[in-house]
């Protein structure tokens, strides 16, 4: 009975703690920044680095809930931006989008179906894809940085932002918690034998999730054209990392299962986002900063995860 | 119960932030004021504010400033003389001078101008990976009232050129004549007698070194320089090992390696440890930028040229000079317009040649220039300071005691 109350006790502060870290960070650049880090040029900066983080940390979520994982992201980010730039000088820069969507479509479908009908580990397979990717983007550019037409960049407006952030939390909450889609996700996490045994095809919602976050390196793609008018060999490279931290911050299982909570994405994403913005207004160096999110980082995994979800290793 | 303390958490959180954002607003608001009176004087009565601060140079108070710089401090010797000289000029100018984190990507770039602009500062320079981004620099900097320079690049695409260069807040830029730097080695490497050469360069788009092998490009035409091999974008030394490596398995008859650029730490020690490791005593390597290590390099008998400006934090320098001046509301430019520089380069081929540039330049301490040469940038203290009376001033310096 009271090992079931300490057990409830660290599961509740689990629950509290991304709360917490995000007020904390929140309270703690606030007062350290006098203010700055709610100034309007201070969100802004947030907003525009917080989109690629946040829309990204909801589809590593959507993945975490059934325990998949994609490695590719970044990559996919950066071939759909590339994609989207060819486009974009070779028809207009409106075509490009659809285009951009497409290839981050595409991409995602063939990881589905890499990982759902050749059953090789989702990180062996996403790593091959980042490779593959890697390997296509450089051919895609000829290995070096492709410009867009300059009128790209008014395509990334404020109320464009405001669309895909909004848009993108809206979408993500309720696919993940009050769809039918999101409960069998979050059973395959749990445990994917259970949901074959109760006649749902897993493999579908594995493949239509691979292919939600294929689509979401797609927008992300064409986001990172419009802010920056360029596509590069380095645009996504750090996608994966960011999205990755958030998702652990934000105390979501990677093991997946009904402990995923959307919330936990949101958090993760806010609280990565407003950390590096209060740190860059705290003007701290660079080595300083990369220790602070190590340290953070460390923490917050090593309070937030899910050990309960862990299988036991034969 | 565990609701309702979250409840009263967050709800403390919310207040004390509305707090710490009332606490700023007022600074905020005399900081904008301050901004925009600077922006409209700057613009509109630059002529007459240079007369005034002419008259009055011997008594010229500076105002505060801060300035952000992407370049973190790496450790390498040459940061450290940035540092050395930018606290001199700090001390003159009642300024700071941030070396600050980012990445030199188009995101990388943006993000450290917002994240600067957010953080307050008065002024920015940057080191753009391609000419796309521009556009978006000079509308945050203008909206902000912030003065900027580019270093280490030239802008190549003449739309964002005349864009850029119209802005009020564009002080200029200080770049190489990298044409000039890739044709020279090239043309050492030919005269040296190399007939067939691998490259190591960044990656396609990097209008630096696209220029630099435009030079090198011509030279190898003029002399018969075969470009057996190449390798970009190197992120760590272990590429620059691997590269290397290949190079030496495919070209039995290789005479050289060019460095033509590389933003990579350790590259070439990384480079000519796998010649030597692959016994392949006839491979030379060339470098555009001097190694940190230069005279070691030397010493090694593998590094056979070595080309740079005297300094590879010399140019950042001078950029960081113009802003200063620009925000003091003396711009070096003739009515406050951009100003342009090249930054003179030059080649050592030998042991002493570096030991001796590197018993100066090799000193953490070593200025540029000491506390009186240094006021002569300064327009409140030099009237006849301009772009071509600084162009001269750069040509003309050396690497000396």
């Amino acid at each position: 009975m009271a090992n079931e109350d300490t057990n409830k006790k660290k599961i509740s502060f689990q629950v509290i703690f991304p709360f917490l870290g995000l007020i904390l960070i929140l309270l703690l650049f606030s007062i350290l920044t006098g203010g700055k880090l709610f100034s309007a040029s201070s969100l802004k900066s947030t907003m525009n680095d917080g989109i690629y983080i946040l829309l990204g940390t909801i589809g590593f979520t959507l993945l975490s809930a059934m325990g998949q994982m994609d490695f590719s992201i970044g990559f996919n980010m950066g071939v759909s931006c590339a994609v989207c730039c060819l486009v974009a000088n070779a028809v207009s820069i409106y075509a490009s989008i659809p285009a951009a969507i497409a290839t981050g479509l595409v991409i995602g479908c063939v990881n589905g179906v890499i990982v759902t009908k050749t059953r090789i580990s989702p990180m062996i397979a996403t790593m091959g894809m980042m490779f593959i990717l890697q390997g296509g983007v450089l051919v895609i550019l000829n290995g070096s940085v492709l410009q867009a037409p300059l009128t790209m960049m008014s395509l990334y407006t404020t109320p464009l932002k405001i669309l895909l952030l909004a848009g993108g939390i809206v979408l993500g909450f309720v696919l993940l918690e009050k769809t039918k889609y999101g409960r069998i996700s979050k059973a395959i996490g749990a445990s994917p034998e259970t949901v074959r045994q109760t006649g749902i095809n897993a493999n579908k919602y594995k493949l239509i999730t691979y292919i939600i976050v294929g689509g979401i390196c797609g927008i992300l793609g064409f986001v990172s054209l419009a802010r920056t008018g360029s596509a590069t060999n380095s645009t996504g490279g750090t996608l994966l990392f960011n999205c990755m931290n958030a998702t652990l911050l934000g105390g979501v299982p990677l093991t997946g299962g009904p402990t995923t909570k959307f919330r936990g994405a949101l958090l993760g994403a806010l609280t990565i986002s407003f950390l590096v913005t209060g740190m860059t207004l705290m003007r701290i160096s660079a080595q300083n900063q990369q220790l602070i999110k190590g340290i953070i980082f460390l923490i917050a995994v090593g309070i937030c995860f899910d050990r309960k979800n862990l299988k036991v290793i034969k | 119960m565990k609701k309702r303390i979250l409840s009263v958490l967050m709800g403390v959180t919310l207040v004390a932030s509305m707090f710490a954002g009332c606490g700023s607003s007022e600074n905020k608001t005399e900081a904008s004021e301050d901004k925009a009176e600077t922006a409209t004087e700057d613009t509109a009565e630059d002529k007459t504010e240079t007369t005034e601060t002419t008259a009055a140079a011997g008594d010229f108070e500076c105002k505060p400033y801060s300035i952000a710089l992407p370049f973190p401090e790496s450790g390498l010797t040459s940061f450290e003389i940035a540092r050395s000289n930018f606290d001199l000029l700090e001390s003159q100018t009642n300024g700071e001078i941030i070396n600050a984190a980012s990445d030199l990507t188009p995101d990388g770039v943006l993000s450290f101008v917002e994240s600067q602009v957010a953080a307050g500062v008065s002024g920015l320079v940057i080191c753009p990976p391609s000419d796309s981004v521009l556009p978006t620099v000079t509308q945050l900097c203008e909206e902000a009232g912030v003065y900027w320079g580019i270093t280490l690049r030239s802008i190549s695409d003449p739309e964002i050129k005349a864009m850029v260069e119209a802005s009020p807040y564009y002080v200029g830029n200080c770049y190489e004549d990298e044409e000039t730097a890739g044709y020279t080695c090239g043309k050492w490497m030919g005269d040296a007698g190399y007939k067939k050469i691998a490259i190591i360069s960044q990656a396609k788009g990097d209008t630096t070194c696209d220029t630099r092998e435009v030079g090198l490009g011509k030279a190898c035409e003029e002399l018969g320089i075969e470009i057996v091999g190449e390798s970009r974008g190197h992120a760590q030394a272990s590429d620059t090992t691997a590269a290397t490596e290949s190079f030496l398995a495919a070209n039995p008859d290789l005479d050289a390696i060019f460095f033509v650029g590389s933003a990579c730490t350790g590259a070439h020690e990384a480079c000519i440890k796998a010649i030597q490791d692959a016994g392949r005593d006839d491979v030379k390597v060339v470098t555009i930028d001097f190694p940190d290590a230069m005279t070691e390099d030397f010493e090694t008998g593998v590094l056979a040229y070595s080309y740079a400006q005297v300094c590879l934090t010399y140019d950042p320098y001078i950029s960081i000079i113009k802003v200063v001046n620009a925000i003091q509301g003396t711009p070096i430019g003739d009515d406050g317009k951009f100003t342009s520089n090249t930054m003179a380069m030059y080649g050592i081929d030998s042991v002493e040649a570096a030991k001796e540039y590197q018993a100066i330049a090799g000193n953490p301490k070593y200025l540029f220039y000491d506390e009186e040469e240094l006021k002569s940038f300064y327009k409140w203290e030099n009237p006849d300071l301009n772009e071509q009376t600084l162009q001269e001033m750069i040509d003309s310096y050396k690497v000396t005691e």
